[in-house]
């Protein structure tokens, strides 16, 4: 049995907030192809986090709070009051259970029991700069230690959020992903400084592609020196030595921005890509051709697979 | 009382319950014609409460019930007929309209109207099924969450509201969405407490809106507002609240006033929603409205919806202030970015026998579109907005003839009846060109050699002096721009009663003989005396002064005017007419009403 492949659909064409929009949110990509809907029809869906302790669990980041299912997507829970909105990623501590960060475009939360109840994190900084915060990682080799993306750049805590040191250029932060084969290797992604690489847990950040937007950034879990990227205007960039050069592959995708990326972990190679209004495209060729697979008009923000 | 001609002229002397069931009346009694907007839940409330027969309303609420769609606009319209149907609908379709609760899905929103609407609705629901479980509830959370998380809100946007400031401030198109769901929490929210608080903050927008109101048309400057009714001013649906209000304009039912045709969207609508809460305006808002025998000018203090970036402070005040008087309202805000898309900066608008006929007004505006300005307030990539601004029912956001909308390199100073709007034009910036707003409506237009033009819009005259050459192009409806292309721009303004000159030559004669020195280089800068002997110096991106002084822009009240009176911080509001005084107080929530003995009325 294969993993299954979920999406976080931002929204679909013609959105209008208040209208007879189609369903958004969070999908999950059967055995034959189709795509299944669950939960809510319009949420505006920026990310998703699964469970690797509980496969019924998921978390979403979405526009009213973070929802949270413990039945495989059956029924849900916006498990934030009024005072978190505009969430913009989640992610789970791979060392606590239960413990779940939420980043948001007013700055981090933390969850210390599955989401039940929420606290704000200390901001990395005083200004909206700073507290504009897309993206959110635990480090999955030292406990305590995150990663965030802010609009100003990136910081480091190793208190679990509660204190927070800049790391790498003070540029608009918009990816982040952690490699599964070297800990110490990051990726992130930057609106239009490229991507930043680091080999040493974060500490030192290098710049490819340096004028490229890049809204999402992935390792393959199968080739430790391929990893990917894509953004707007930027097709696919992809390395195969570990990040050391990166090239720019021409994609038939038909549509400028590309918002998702995962690399599949079941077929060596093969990409899936989420576009900002086109659905989603795959990849087995790292983008010389790609072909259409669902979710037709659809911008997706982020993709997980749940494992078989 | 009925409404049944196109247009119905209100008889003088009408009194506010009259309207408030011709309205009623009105929607029990509309049929489906096929004209927007579709019968809705409007028509099934007002059908309820003016005793039409079930069958008369069954069969149209069961179709509406098979397809819930539009989130926060759902809500309110849903509870309201929950509510109203209480004792009147089969306790099977009151079961059915409950379930919907639990299975549908209404997305919160990202405005402060869509948060009110979704807590007010949210809050009366939960009330009135307390102990229903999280599992009974659309969100997941139980009845006594939900209730306690939108009673948390409301009182948080009341408190910031009444002390800083309203964040969609004077929006003629949403002021109903922030009316209607307050009517409902005013006319079934069991807790006294937030029955008060409503109440309260009815008094608080209405008078906000009455002190800006010129014959039933919301004047000056707004946060939000869409492009064709800018122009056609009686097309937003606080007109229709102006009516039911005030009595002081003319009535139009909606389906000829519809901005957005969606489905549930009915800004007109919501005035019945306030007609049937039992609410009434206090006799003291109604004569602010419509007392215009007196000139006067009222200054505010708001601030902009929340800046998540690319700013250094997360709500920037906004000053505005209008110069009102029986002829004509001149309005502004001081300009910049102070609400993204929607904004009207500031305007000339004059009064009109009947403003269903009219474009009754004149303004200049900077078309602008950037990522960055959207994404100060949206949280997607900047890159990915302006297309899905655009696709998201802004569709003239990238246009560069739009009229509505703000500039980074715009600032206004107003005066009484003397506008300066001054205009620094990044080099490479998007549409670099100023254009002012001639409407069809203005006659008697006239260039001279010495650069004013002046014109006359109903019983003012106006003279505009712009501040670098210019074009004139036609627009639709005979309408005229004014388009000038250089970067560093500008217009002086004065306005004046007609009846203050006997012709157009002696109000042209009287603005050419005004001091006025301008200059474009470096930046764009005006020294100007007004007619009222006043001296505006104004430099692009410096403190201006009047006479000298500097204006104090920190001192700048939440309101202040004849009026009403609020100081910032305070969560208090005064107001004013003759001896009348009705002064609210929402730390205590109370409020208190008396009769100033000393003062002449």
């Amino acid at each position: 049995m294969p993993s299954t492949l979920c999406a976080a659909v931002l929204e679909t064409r013609n959105y209008i907030v208040g209208a007879a929009n189609a369903a958004s949110g969070f999908y999950q990509r059967d055995a034959d192809g189709a795509w299944t809907h669950a939960g809510w029809q319009n949420v505006r869906c920026s990310g998703l986090a699964l469970d690797p302790r509980d496969r019924n669990t998921v978390f979403l980041a979405c526009g009213n709070g973070v929802f949270r299912s413990r039945d495989g997507g059956a029924s849900w829970r916006v498990t934030t009051g009024w005072r978190v909105t505009e969430v913009l990623d989640v992610a789970l501590d791979p060392f606590t259970a239960g413990s779940v960060y939420a980043a948001t475009a007013y700055g981090p939360w933390h969850s210390a029991d599955g989401g039940e109840t929420w606290q704000p994190l200390s901001a990395p900084g005083a200004h909206p700069n700073t507290t504009f915060s897309p993206v959110l990682i635990p480090d999955t080799g030292r406990p305590g230690w995150l990663l965030i993306g802010t609009e100003d750049g990136l910081f480091a805590s190793v208190d679990g959020g509660q204190r927070w040191t800049p790391t790498g250029p003070r540029v608009p932060i918009r990816a982040l992903a952690q490699s599964p084969h070297r800990p110490e290797v990051w990726l992130a992604g930057t609106e239009d400084h490229g991507i930043l690489f680091s080999d040493d847990g974060g500490v030192n950040w290098s710049a490819a592609a340096e004028d490229a937007t890049v809204y999402a950034v992935a390792f393959d879990p199968a080739e430790p020196l391929r990893m990917a990227a894509v953004g707007f205007g930027t097709g696919l960039l992809a390395s195969e030595d570990g990040g050391a050069t990166w090239a720019k592959r021409t994609l038939g995708v038909p549509a400028p921005a590309l918002h998702a990326l995962a690399f599949d972990p079941d077929t060596p190679g093969r990409l899936w890509l989420g576009t900002a209004g086109a659905g989603v495209f795959t990849t087995d060729d790292l983008g010389a051709a790609c072909a259409f697979a669902g979710l037709a008009e659809t911008t997706l923000y982020d993709f997980a697979f749940l494992p078989a | 009382m009925t409404l049944d001609a196109p247009i119905f002229r209100d008889p003088a002397g009408s009194a506010y319950p009259d309207r408030c069931a011709a309205l009623l009346d009105y929607y029990a009694d509309r049929e489906a014609t096929g004209e927007r907007p579709a019968l809705g839940y409007i028509e099934v409330a007002a059908r309820l409460v003016r005793a039409r027969p079930l069958g008369d309303v069954l069969p149209l609420l069961d179709r509406l019930l098979e397809d819930p769609a539009g989130d926060m606009f759902w809500m309110v319209p849903m509870a309201l007929v929950h509510h109203v149907g209480q004792g009147r609908l089969p306790e099977d379709v009151l079961a059915r309209m409950r379930e919907q609760w639990r299975t549908y899905t209404p997305y919160r929103g990202d405005t402060e109207n869509h948060w009110l609407k979704y807590y007010a609705s949210l809050y009366l629901m939960a009330e009135r099924y307390p102990d229903d479980p999280a599992e009974a509830w659309f969100n997941g959370r139980s009845a006594q969450e939900n209730r306690a998380e939108a009673e948390a809100y409301v009182a948080h946007w009341v408190e910031l509201t009444t002390t800083r400031g309203q964040g969609e401030f004077d929006s003629p198109h949403y002021l109903p969405f922030f009316l209607a769901p307050l009517a409902l929490l005013r006319a079934f929210a069991e807790d006294p407490a937030m029955r008060r608080r409503a109440a309260m903050m009815l008094d608080y927008l209405i008078a906000d809106f009455a002190v800006d109101t010129l014959g039933g048309l919301y004047a000056g400057a707004f946060s939000r507002i869409y492009p064709e009714p800018t122009l056609e001013r009686w097309r937003n649906g606080s007109t229709t609240f102006a009516w039911l209000l005030f009595g002081n304009v003319p009535f139009r039912p909606d389906p000829v006033n519809v901005v957005l045709p969606r489905a549930g969207y009915r800004p007109h609508g919501m005035a019945a929603v306030l007609a049937l809460s039992g609410y009434e305006p206090p006799e003291v808002i109604r004569r602010i409205a419509t007392d215009r025998s007196t000139p006067y000018v009222h200054r505010e203090r708001k601030r902009t919806r929340h800046r998540i970036r690319y700013s250094d402070v997360r709500n920037a005040p906004v000053y505005k202030q209008v110069a009102m008087r029986r002829e004509y309202a001149v309005g502004s805000v001081q300009g910049g970015i102070l609400q993204p898309i929607q904004q009207h900066t500031w305007e000339v608008l004059w009064a009109t026998d009947d403003p269903h006929e009219c474009f009754d007004l004149l303004f200049t505006g900077r078309a602008y579109a950037d990522p960055r300005e959207l994404g100060m307030y949206f949280a997607e990539e900047p890159k990915l907005l302006v297309s899905a601004v655009v696709q998201h029912g802004k569709g003239t956001y990238d246009k560069p003839d739009k009229w509505t909308g703000a500039s980074p390199y715009e600032q206004v100073v107003q005066h009484g009846d003397a506008v300066v709007a001054l205009y620094a034009i990044a080099p490479g910036t998007t549409f670099p060109h100023v254009s002012g707003y001639f409407s069809r409506t203005l006659r008697d237009l006239s260039e001279g050699d010495s650069g004013w033009i002046v014109v006359r819009g109903g019983e003012a005259w106006i003279g505009y002096y712009p501040l670098a050459p210019y074009e004139w192009r036609d627009e639709p409806g005979g309408d005229r721009r004014l388009h000038s292309p250089h970067l560093n721009n500008g217009a002086v303004v004065q306005v004046a009663p007609a009846s203050d000159f006997e012709s157009v030559a002696a109000f042209r004669a009287a603005v050419e003989a005004l001091p006025l020195e301008t200059a474009t280089e470096p930046v764009p800068s005006v020294r100007f005396t007004t007619l009222a002997g006043d001296t505006l110096a104004v430099t692009y991106g410096e403190t201006p002064e009047i006479d000298g002084a500097p204006v104090d822009y920190d001192g700048w009240p939440l309101f202040d005017g004849p009026f009403l009176h609020a100081e910032p911080g305070s969560g208090t509001l005064e107001m004013r007419y003759g001896p009348m005084r009705r002064h609210l107080d929402f730390n205590t929530l109370t409020v208190r009403d008396w009769i100033e003995t000393d003062t002449a009325p």
